[in-house]
């Protein structure tokens, strides 16, 4: 028998037909208030979070580890109990926790506005201005909520199996055609679902393992599960980590073999103002999620009466407040001690705010948010400078050169840039492109797409005419005896060779762009 | 108005108060702290007080009805609601109900005096510190 996932806004309506379904069914009821409960007895500020898309929609990097850490435990212990029994589970967005479980049926139930502000007058004793408005607060602040956990819309149709609306049915028919989508063949338990919901526990464990382990909390792992063998994917900033990992997860159930892999590849992105909200950390984005990459930040400023932009002993590098911010140490060697129960008021630490000069304080909790921090560094110099906290032992597959030399003419601007380019490319060997590139380079838009058509239509048109022009051609091609003509026809292929190579190149590359395939 | 700001607290966590009642001390608050709402509603029968800080999770009653009380006494008193336990709902209700505002534990002291500061100025008092 399947598993019964119900989502809802409104916690009575939603309460009420899980229990019933429950004892139809003789299932056990599992709620979402019961989970966020144990999360914060085990240590997880889930008001914190909860909060927060009240007050502050974006998160501090520290929220958004601790978002992680819940969305890890939540699906921890979801799986522990499904592998125990069958049972129907009721909350606000269950149903995108255990994703890609056929034996997982997805309910989204809607009661109507009007029953929603009638709950809130009867339940809270509130009046009806006040009602009307404490169900609209709450609505738009779950929606926030679900795309902020789960980046998804939560009226998107295709994430349930079936929709409920209680406007014209009683919440016992509800219930009664539940069970009988129970029965139905298509939501029974396969080999493959239960593997799928195994996968699914082991890896959901180990991550919450990691995620409540002092030495790994605060690092930016991906976990993944197939068979007995956990997958953990470390940042390359923080290459300690990967002897702490199989530590952390000795002893956990199922696991037969941990792998650790550090992330393939880090951009790194030089720039002196950032914003997370800018067209270039969108591209950015959008590169290193298809190369499953880091972004990896240098906030660089050169010295107004700095001399030598090339070389020298110009030196002054502030990496220790990002770094604390990003995460960023090899060091994971000692457990971390454990703090005094405080009842929940933490010490005032007179440098808890970092100071976000530039934006980077922003850029990183957003990468962090997406997973794909790749650390910071604050660096005031020349370019032999900024040469130094390029670090040897991580793999750059791209260096993005952003607004720099703000200080200097437009001209300045323009040749600076195009030498450290320059500079960089020469001594790290990897691509080095300027952030106006990039959607050029490495993306593709309705301007490529554009150009794309126009190019195979001019290739397309190159080959009919070769095709249906052969009689003509054909003799040009074979006349041997005249010098003339020998000439003509080699200045001919001369130039036609590069031309065709050029338009097939350019939309072969860009066909190749939109398949993602490079 | 130069009065000392008076505040309660109302925490079943000892711990609570003696963290929050010298971070508030400090900033010129005259604080009073109980870990029994009983007794501090019978604290508030007594006497007016211009900052309630209340957790919503306590034995005896909880810090929703603790707000509904002094709203219904006292509407000039401004609610700030504590809690570890908080869900978006709950947020809602206590604002819906007046509340001040709402924290969620854990939280540092200058978090809470950050809102204190913004009820005394709702409230004409300009001397905190």
């Amino acid at each position: 028998m399947p598993l019964i996932f119900i989502s809802s806004e409104s916690k009575n309506s939603r309460r009420q037909l899980a229990e019933d379904l429950a004892k139809k069914l003789g299932y056990g009821c599992l709620c979402r208030e019961d989970l966020i409960e144990e999360a914060t007895k085990a240590g997880i500020p889930v008001g914190k979070l909860e909060v927060a898309m009240i007050k502050s929609p974006a998160m501090s990097e520290r929220l958004a580890r601790q978002k992680e850490r819940y969305i890890a435990f939540i699906t921890a212990a979801l799986c522990e109990r499904a592998m125990e029994g069958n049972f129907v589970y009721h909350g606000r967005a269950g149903h995108l926790l255990l994703q890609g479980i056929s034996h997982i049926i997805k309910v989204r139930l809607v009661v109507t506005q009007e029953t929603r502000i009638a709950e809130a007058m009867t339940q809270l004793k509130l009046g009806r201005d006040k009602a009307v408005g404490y169900v609209k607060d709450v609505d738009e602040d779950i929606e926030r909520w679900v795309r902020y956990f789960y980046g998804v819309n939560r009226d998107k149709p295709g994430q349930y199996d079936v929709a409920v609306n209680l406007e014209n049915m009683s919440l016992s028919n509800a219930s009664a055609m539940l069970c009988y989508m129970a029965e139905l063949p298509d939501f029974r338990p396969t080999p493959a679902s239960l593997r799928a919901l195994e996968n699914r526990s082991l890896e959901a464990r180990a991550r919450k393992k990691l995620a409540l382990d002092p030495q790994t909390e605060n690092t930016d792992l991906k976990v993944r599960a197939e068979n007995g063998v956990v997958t953990v994917t470390y940042m390359p900033r923080q290459p300690g980590v990967a002897q702490i990992i199989p530590e952390v997860l000795a002893g956990l159930a199922g696991c037969k073999e941990v792998m650790c892999t550090m992330a393939t590849t880090n951009i790194l992105w030089v720039q002196e103002k950032f914003d997370p909200h800018c067209e270039a950390f969108h591209q950015l984005n959008q590169i290193a999620q298809r190369w499953d990459a880091a972004i990896e930040l240098v906030r660089f400023t050169v010295p107004p009466d700095l001399e030598n932009v090339f070389g020298g002993t110009y030196v002054e590098v502030d990496q220790s407040a990002e770094q604390a911010l990003a995460g960023t140490s090899n060091q994971f060697t000692a457990e971390p001690p454990k703090a005094e129960y405080n009842g929940g008021i933490e010490d005032d630490v007179e440098s808890d705010k970092v100071k976000d000069v530039g934006g980077v304080s922003d850029t990183i909790q957003e990468l962090v948010n997406i997973g794909r921090s790749g650390g910071a560094h604050t660096i005031r110099g020349n370019f032999h400078t900024l040469l130094s906290v390029i670090r040897g032992d991580v793999k750059y597959s791209l260096i993005v050169l952003g607004d720099l030399f703000l200080s200097k003419s437009h001209e300045t601007q323009v040749r600076l840039t195009r030498e450290l380019g320059g500079y960089l490319a020469e001594r790290v060997g990897v691509p080095v492109i300027t952030s106006d590139e990039l959607q050029k380079k490495y993306l593709v838009g309705k301007k490529q797409f554009l150009k794309m058509l126009l190019y195979s239509a001019a290739v397309a048109a190159l080959y009919l005419v070769i095709f249906f022009a052969q009689g003509p051609l054909l003799p040009f091609l074979g006349d041997t005896e005249h010098m003339q003509q020998r000439i003509i026809r080699m200045v001919a292929i001369f130039l036609f060779i590069p031309v065709v190579a050029y338009l097939y190149g350019t939309v072969t590359s860009l066909f190749l762009k939109f398949l993602k395939f490079e | 108005m130069t009065a000392k700001l008076n505040v309660i607290i109302i925490d079943d966590e000892p711990i609570v108060g003696k963290r929050l009642k010298p971070a508030l001390d400090k900033i010129g608050c005259d604080v009073e702290f109980f870990t029994n709402p009983l007794e501090a509603v019978a604290r508030l029968e007594e006497k007016e007080f211009n900052i309630v800080v209340a957790d919503i999770r306590m034995e005896g009653m909880d810090g929703i009805e603790l707000l509904e009380r002094v709203q219904a006494k006292y509407p000039r008193t401004k609610v700030i609601m504590i809690t570890g336990y908080a869900t978006l709902e709950m947020a809602r209700e206590a604002q819906a109900k007046g509340a001040f505002d709402f924290i969620a534990k854990p939280f540092k002291p200058a978090d809470l005096r950050e809102i204190i500061a913004k009820a005394a100025e709702s409230l004409g008092v300009s001397d905190i510190r």
